[in-house]
């Protein structure tokens, strides 16, 4: 029932996991496995492309503080983009929209990268 | 000769039935699953030996006489044993065979008979060397290269030698095929049985696991249950029910009431992800919560405090852990609520003059996040007949068959329909209505509400 995918991209040199789903307790796991990958590949910004995300749970946000503070431990940045209104409003709710960087859309996300 | 070879094909197929039967039959009694176990008894052996060796009884039984000669499937038995059994077993088997093969007499008594002995101990020999029974490819194998033996062995010891070769000739390929054949159908059952006991045993050892670990988790739902409040402490003026369902043994919900100097407070939370992590996050976050709140009395800096232990002490900066609280507290005298939302759910307050419904927003990130923060405080009056319901996402966020969420707004007319019944009373109601909305779907997420009710 619970389903997600992660698409893997690069662009300008970044890093961009296009996700799309529903990230839930079980999903979680997997986008957790993506992004801990990329980390241990010692990069320092990524950008998660959310257009296509319809729900986050809890475990879904737990993952991206997790990820968030190993790369702002080394200077870096998780970057989201594209929110839906409901996982706007799972930011919101629990405060978690004022540690990350959020951008209307994946291209102006790199662009604040590349300044 | 048409009627020899039907009569031939017939004892053939009589021969392979038996031995089918045969091997069924004692390849599923108690006595060879000892064996197979490795935990032979002398019953069983006794048992095994006197069923082979009548295998082998039979197989010379069974055998067409050409010129004295018996062609015979005497050996398959103590083979069999030997291999499946050990030599004890084997040994047994094969001199059971031998002393009705030399009580049959003719030329080749003698030979037969020690070889038929051989075939006990060489299987023997062979499951020792391998330590168990050495599978379907070998046995079959093995069986025929001791027919082999069992012709050259005829040659050398039965006189007078042109009749011995004569019926060597004969019997050579009926032989190794009859023994072959034989020997496969045993092998075939016999590791059949031995993969099933080896299933099974893996799957009771499973099954042992599973029930420790859910005896474990009982445990730790008991100890759990321990953390929340035996009883909700009354406070005159209101009414007040509260619940917490988890959604598996232990859960990530918690909530707790404590009494000070005629206020009462109150603390409803939800820790990040579910099941055995959540749950001892949700133990550490509740003890630093309590620690925090008993020697300030006064304002909500706890919180503060709470959160810093939280970030400090858990490794939630790097588990990326998370707990949303909402602490309250009620003044007896003027009937007013303080409260903070550290990012939980906003709760519903239902105003009775208005019939409608207010939502108590977030006043501060969810502990854990961040070392740090500040959490605002705000303050509200309420009136006779109003309702507060506190609840986690284990509600809004249940789903029905179809995939939709309960949603903030069925909750909300779960409460307005409701609101004029006891505290009690409302938390069923809204509990009813989400198992209506649900119906058959399992729950998937701990589920926690309080209801206070301001007496009218």
């Amino acid at each position: 029932m619970s389903k997600m995918e992660i698409i893997h991209s690069l662009i300008e040199d970044i890093p961009v996991l296009f996700v799309s789903g529903k990230i839930d307790a079980v999903t979680s796991k997997d986008l957790e496995t993506a992004l801990t990958g990329l980390i241990d590949k010692n990069k320092k910004f990524l950008v998660i492309d959310m257009e296509k995300v319809e729900f986050l749970s809890s475990s879904g946000l737990r993952v991206l503080m997790a990820s968030l503070s190993k790369l702002k431990h080394r200077d870096g940045d998780l970057l989201l983009a594209a929110l839906q209104p409901f996982v706007k409003d799972v930011f919101f709710l629990t405060g978690a929209n004022r540690f990350f960087s959020i951008y209307p859309s994946q291209g102006e996300a790199i662009k604040s990268l590349q300044t | 000769m048409t009627n020899s070879l039907i009569n031939d094909s017939l004892i053939l197929l009589q021969a392979v039935s038996v031995i089918v039967v045969a091997a069924l039959l004692i390849s599923h009694s108690p006595y060879f699953t000892q064996i197979i176990e490795g935990r032979p008894t002398t019953k069983s052996r006794l048992l095994l030996i006197l069923f082979f060796g009548l295998v082998s009884i039979y197989g010379s039984v069974i055998g067409i006489n050409v010129f004295g000669a018996i062609i015979n499937v005497r050996d398959l038995g103590p083979l069999v044993a030997g291999l499946a059994c050990g030599p004890v077993v084997g040994l047994g088997a094969g001199l059971i065979g031998a002393a009705f093969r030399f009580s049959e007499g003719g030329f080749t008594a003698m030979a037969c008979s020690i070889i038929v002995t051989l075939a006990g101990l060489f299987g023997g020999l062979v499951y020792l060397h391998k330590g168990r029974f050495p599978g379907i490819v070998f046995s079959t194998a093995f069986a025929g290269l001791f027919e082999i033996f069992h012709m050259l062995m005829t040659l050398a010891l039965s006189r007078p030698f042109d009749l011995a070769l004569h019926v060597v000739e004969q019997a050579f390929g009926p032989m190794i095929l009859a023994n072959g054949a034989g020997m496969l159908i045993f092998a075939f059952i016999i590791a059949n049985v031995i993969r099933e006991r080896e299933t099974m045993r893996e799957r009771d050892r499973y099954q042992l696991e599973l029930q420790i670990k859910q005896a474990e988790m009982v445990v730790a739902a008991d100890i759990q249950k321990s953390f929340l409040p035996g009883k909700i402490p009354s406070l005159k003026g209101f009414d007040i029910a509260a619940t917490t369902i988890p959604a598996r043994e232990v859960g990530g919900d918690f909530y707790d009431f404590a009494l000070q100097d005629g206020n009462l407070q109150f603390v409803i939370a939800d820790v990040s992800g579910k099941g055995v992590p959540a749950a001892l996050f949700m133990a550490l976050s509740r003890i630093i919560v309590r620690a925090c709140s008993a020697p300030l009395r006064g304002g909500f800096e706890r919180l503060k405090c709470a959160n810093n232990m939280i970030v400090d002490d858990s490794g939630s900066a790097t588990s990326g852990m998370f707990v949303t609280l909402f602490l309250g507290r009620l003044n007896q005298k003027d009937h007013s609520l303080e409260y903070v939302n550290a990012g939980h759910n906003p709760p519903l307050l239902f105003r009775a003059d208005l019939n409608s419904i207010e939502r108590m927003d977030v006043t501060g990130a969810a502990l854990g996040m961040m070392a740090d923060m500040e959490y605002e405080q705000r303050q509200l009056a309420l009136k006779p007949g109003d309702v507060l319901l506190s609840y986690t996402d284990g509600i809004v966020e249940a789903m029905n068959g179809q995939e939709e969420f309960f949603g903030e707004n069925r909750l909300r007319s779960a409460l307005v329909a409701a609101a004029r019944l006891s505290a009690q009373g409302i938390l069923d109601s809204v509990l009813h209505e989400l198992g209506q909305f649900t119906k058959g779907v399992e729950q998937s997420d701990d589920i926690t509400a309080i209801v206070i009710k301001v007496d009218g």
